[in-house]
């Protein structure tokens, strides 16, 4: 029994100098050999390639399984980068037996083998979509599989499971016990390291998902220079939403190393015009769904406008005032009660107020680079969470508790750190118990 | 409408036992009809996860918990003053009056006949389809529909001692090798396993005044939720350790053991380690202890737990006399290994039948497992779905999350077992779940539908499930004021009540020890008053062990939720999984030898990564859709 063959570009069908088209499967001697003889293992070699009527001349490297990327056999064509080139190809593939991969699957068959770990698939499903530098440093950062706290957590915990199991299942005869007070202490570092850790994810999530920031206020209020400036010199993608570009401007940039979805808003004054006021529902949208909205008010204005004001109170929590050309104005006056309060200055380039801000708020007053390496995907934080309050139960836990609760909730905590990292259950917290005592009539 | 058992063991017994009481014309075929119920091993049932297992068997109309309390001379509570969930009952049983039990009980039970014989081969029709019956070595045929082999060690069964190798299904006993030929002919997978067993003492060689006494519990608490009083006079166990001189003995004659002289190739438990397996694998741990267990009240011989040993018999006498107060002690019997086929539980269905064999379940030892208890249970499982079988009904499987019964069914087919396969309540994730006292209300609408309990039985559990969740209600409504008794006596335990709360809440706090607990109880309707096996000790524990941990209970369900959702969709039985895209050769072929019939159970498989299983559960979907 063998897995059916597949095949691939593995670079954008676009005219360009080199076109890569990847065949990954069990034996592919089997079905390719008819046709090629393939090179040695790990080397590129020059191979003319022949078939109905064409015939290429292209780089050709040999992988075998399992140490390829997917863990089985794993063959590269590297051919002339012409888009029609490759599609005669796989179409020639295709008659060898060798059918067209469904997207991802290359990744899957080396998660499904083994050769990376759930982490590092993640980490490169991240690094292919990243978008902006920090994206790209985050994912990249993650790449190297399990990280090094994540192992010393499992080391650090398994010998009190094994004890703790021991002292359930054996303690009145063979008088094992569970000093829980001891274990306690002996966890308190790991205790700060997920704590730690949970925070690092915290930031690490908004610099993997983006931070999407709404600029609002009364016309000419400074939003348009505001926006230009943050989107200024690292503009990524502007996408404007179809249909809405008299109302919503959707821009992703990086700033200040924040990876930023910007919306810029029109239109939130209450309008009788009918066509205006689908643009104030579309708006109301947008300030449901975003992070932060900036609330933009001059700094010579007695105040922010009430109309505003009233059409911000649901989001209360999310507001940010800031008073724009802080340069030109003078104290700020009035203002609202629940909203943080910053003073900018868009045109002379001061924005260290706004950076100082969003890092507070969204990486717990961190640097970037600080938070790389963190746990970051949505799974992964609600599973850090969860060993978060699965530890903090066992600190919770009255004096002198039945055995088998720290029991139980070191196999919850053991059986959670092995979800993140997606292995198996399997017998390992036995094997730990077995390991370290000798147990049994 | 016949059955056939193969077997007298504990897995035969229950299996002969239940699907007679199911009303299945049953015969139970033994190699010796005075060696049915034959404690192999240490006379000692239950234990920690052992014997919940007891107890969820008792619920169903199994036969270990009664027979130990008709035939206990020594009951012990494991964990009995700590924690509600884990406590675990386990009694010295009388060796000889147990054999007797088990025998007598059968012998009474309608429906079931006994016959001694050896079973040579099972006979089908066409193949191995409709199963005809079991030919008997004597040359004789009985005719059945089903079979349920429980031939426990016997299968090619070997004693080793030292360099001796004897064919034996257990000590001076033929081994079975007929049957076994006939199975390894039919494709079964199987492999070997080894165990082994302590050596016995004459009682009078022993100086007993310097053994350290450890008295059973008083008074003793029976096994059996129908049991009214333990009958049997109870006495007394010891514990000695090994010594420096135990230690020289084994180290000198290491090579001259069967384990390490390279005599045996199965693999034993390690949960059950050889004497030699202790010193080799914790160096470090100078002195083991042993357990000396009285086997019968009308013999003298003396059982010593913990001395398991495949050493000869010259060294087993050094050994024993390296014991304090053993120094004249004489062995009756030598301890040995044994070492036996076993089949992979991976090729039985959830209902324990074999696939495709038709009408053949196994059930004990055969499939990979150690212990009575585990034998028991199996074999209480194998007989009521043989039954149901004959019966046309559909099989019944124990949940994970009901009993430890189902956790070790689930864990056998799903995952098999590379060594004796025993009980630990780590294996069950809802540990917290699974009292071994709630067993009989746990499984009540269960044991309705199995069948074998009488309504006396099933109403007497009725009853004590109504008491007990009246009580429950009582607590949680009961109000606890700064003006009322209930305050009073909260005040009285150092507590400063600023507003009220239920009693179930004030049962949270650590202040409210046992005895205020039952202070506090002894004032609620309906907590006085005996009723048949009402225990009030040990129902307030519950409460506080309910009030105390079933949020974290709870919390862990909650955890668990995602996997367990995986138990209830089911891997349609044509799905072709040798046809599926995308997963490599190696997860296919654990896919085929396990046979998974939920996902839960495929993401259970070792080497199934949850992205497998993940991708697995697309497929099924859109296969349904399709």
């Amino acid at each position: 029994m063998t897995t059916q063959p597949i095949a691939a570009p593995a670079t954008p069908l676009l005219p360009s100098a080199v076109s890569i088209v990847r065949v990954s499967g069990t034996d592919l001697h089997a079905f390719l050999e008819p046709w090629i003889s393939l090179p040695e293992p790990r080397q590129a070699v020059l191979r003319w390639l022949c078939w109905g009527g064409y015939r290429e001349r292209a780089l050709v490297l040999f992988f075998p399984g399992p140490g390829s990327y997917t863990g089985e056999d794993l063959v590269e064509f590297q051919v002339h980068g012409n888009p029609l080139l490759v599609h005669r190809l796989l179409e020639h593939l295709a008659s060898l037996g060798i059918r067209l991969a469904e997207p991802g699957e290359f990744t899957r068959r080396s998660l499904l083998n083994g050769k990376q770990g759930l982490l590092e698939a993640e980490a490169l499903r991240d690094m292919i979509a990243a978008a902006t530098d920090t994206q790209l440093r985050e994912a990249q950062a993650r790449s190297g599989g399990v990280p090094a706290w994540l192992s010393a957590a499992r080391a650090a915990i398994a010998p009190w499971m094994a004890r703790a199991e021991a002292a359930v299942d054996y303690g009145e005869e063979e008088g094992i016990a569970l000093d829980l007070p001891e274990m306690l202490g002996g966890l308190e570092p790991l205790r700060r390291v997920f704590r730690a850790e949970q925070e690092r994810s915290r930031a690490a999530g908004w610099l993997r998902d983006g931070i999407r920031i709404a600029l609002v206020g009364r016309p000419n209020a400074g939003k348009s220079t505001l926006f230009n400036r943050l989107a200024g010199e690292d503009r990524a993608i502007v996408t404007e939403i179809p249909g809405t570009t008299r109302d919503v401007l959707e821009v992703r940039c990086e700033w200040a190393g924040l990876p930023l979805y910007l919306f810029d808003t029109a239109g939130l004054r209450e309008t009788e015009d009918p066509v205006e006021r689908l643009g104030v529902a579309r708006v109301a949208a947008v300030l449901e769904k975003v992070d932060l909205i900036l609330h933009l008010i001059p700094a010579a204005d007695p105040g922010p406008d009430p109309e505003i004001l009233e059409r911000l109170a649901p989001f209360s929590g999310k507001v940010l005032e800031l008073r724009t050309f802080g340069d030109q104005g003078s104290e700020s006056r009035g203002g609202t009660e629940y909203a943080e309060k910053r003073t900018v200055s868009a045109l002379t380039g001061d924005l260290s107020v706004l950076e100082e801000s969003l890092r507070e708020r969204f990486l717990g007053g961190q640097a970037p680079d600080a938070c790389l390496g963190a746990l970051a995907s949505q799974r992964q934080r609600e599973l850090l969470d969860e060993l978060v309050l699965q530890l903090e139960i066992l600190y919770q836990l009255p004096d002198n508790p039945p055995p088998e609760m720290p029991a139980s909730l070191l196999q919850g905590l053991w059986a959670l750190l092995l979800r993140l990292t997606g292995e198996d259950r399997a017998e390992a917290a036995l094997d730990q118990v077995f390991a370290g005592f000798c147990l049994g009539k | 409408m016949h059955l056939v058992v193969i077997g007298g063991g504990h897995a035969g017994v229950e299996a002969a036992q239940i699907a007679a009481r199911m009303g299945v014309a049953t015969t139970l075929l033994t190699l010796n009809l005075d060696q049915i119920g034959q404690m192999s091993c240490n006379p000692s049932i239950g234990g920690v996860g052992k014997g919940h297992m007891v107890r969820e068997l008792d619920a169903l109309g199994g036969a270990m918990g009664r027979l130990a309390d008709a035939t206990g001379i020594h009951f012990r509570i494991l964990n009995g003053s700590r924690g509600v969930a884990v406590r675990g009952p386990r009694a010295q049983a009388d060796r000889v009056k147990y054999r007797n039990a088990a025998r007598n009980m059968l012998e009474h039970t309608p429906n079931l006949h006994l016959r001694q014989g050896m079973a040579a081969a099972l006979r089908w029709a066409n193949g191995t389809h409709g199963l005809e019956g079991v030919e008997l070595l004597d040359g004789s045929f009985i005719p059945c529909r089903a079979v349920v082999i429980t031939a426990g060690t016997f299968l090619n069964g070997v004693v080793l001692l030292g360099d001796r190798r004897i064919p034996s299904g257990r000590a001076g006993e033929p081994p079975s090798t007929h049957l076994a030929e006939q199975l390894a002919a039919l494709g079964l997978r199987r492999k070997r396993l080894k165990t082994g067993t302590s050596p016995r003492i004459a009682k009078g060689s022993i100086d007993f005044e310097r053994l350290e006494a450890q008295p059973g519990d008083n008074p003793p608490k029976p096994f059996s939720f129908f049991t009214e009083c333990i009958p049997q006079p109870q006495v007394c166990c010891h514990i000695v350790h090994t010594s420096a001189e135990t230690e020289r003995v084994i180290r000198e004659n290491l090579h001259r053991s069967s384990m390490y002289g390279g005599h045996i190739e199965g693999v034993g438990p390690r949960y059950c380690p050889s004497i030699e397996d202790k010193f080799v694998k914790f160096p470090d741990k100078g002195h083991h202890q042993i357990f000396v267990e009285p086997d019968s009240l009308e013999t003298d011989e003396i059982y010593l737990a913990g001395l398991s040993t495949s050493m000869p018999v010259d060294v087993q006498v050094q050994m024993v006399h390296s014991l304090p107060g053993f120094e004249r002690a004489e062995i009756l019997r030598p301890g040995y290994a044994i070492e036996y086929d076993s089949y992979d539980p991976l090729q039985l269905g959830r209902d324990l039948r074999m696939a495709n064999l038709e009408g053949v379940w196994f059930a004990g030892q055969v499939i990979g497992t150690t212990g009575y208890e585990e034998a028991a249970g199996l074999g209480l499982m194998a007989g009521i779905n043989a039954a149901r079988w004959i019966q046309g009904r559909e099989p019944i499987i124990l949940a994970r999350n009901q009993a430890y019964i189902g956790v070790m069914v689930d864990d056998l087919v799903t995952k098999g077992t590379d060594e004796p396969y025993r009980m630990l309540t780590a294996r069950a994730e809802h540990r917290l779940g699974l009292a071994c006292d709630l067993a009989d209300s746990r499984l009540l609408a269960l044991s309705r539908d199995v069948g074998a309990l009488g309504t006396e039985a099933l109403g007497l559990i009725e009853a004590k499930l109504t008491r007990r969740s009246r009580l429950r209600e009582a607590c949680d409504t009961a109000w606890v004021a700064p003006s009322n008794a209930f305050g009073a006596l909260a005040e009285e335990a150092g507590l400063t009540l600023n507003v009220g709360m239920s009693l179930m809440d004030l049962f949270k706090r650590q202040q409210i020890t046992t005895a205020y607990a039952d202070r506090a109880l002894g004032m609620v309707e309906g907590w006085a008053g005996a009723g048949p096996g009402w225990e009030p000790e040990w129902e307030r524990d519950w409460l506080l062990f309910e009030a105390r941990y079933s949020g974290i209970r709870d919390r862990e369900n909650r955890v668990l939720q995602a996997q367990r959702a995986w138990d209830h969709i089911l891997i349609p039985v044509d799905f072709r999984i040798e046809h599926l895209p995308g997963f490599s050769r190696e997860v296919k072929e654990k896919l085929l030898k396990h046979r998974p019939e939920t996902l839960g159970q495929a993401s259970r498989i070792p080497g199934i990564t949850p992205a497998a299983v993940t991708l697995l559960h697309l497929m099924i979907e859109r296969e349904r859709s399709e």
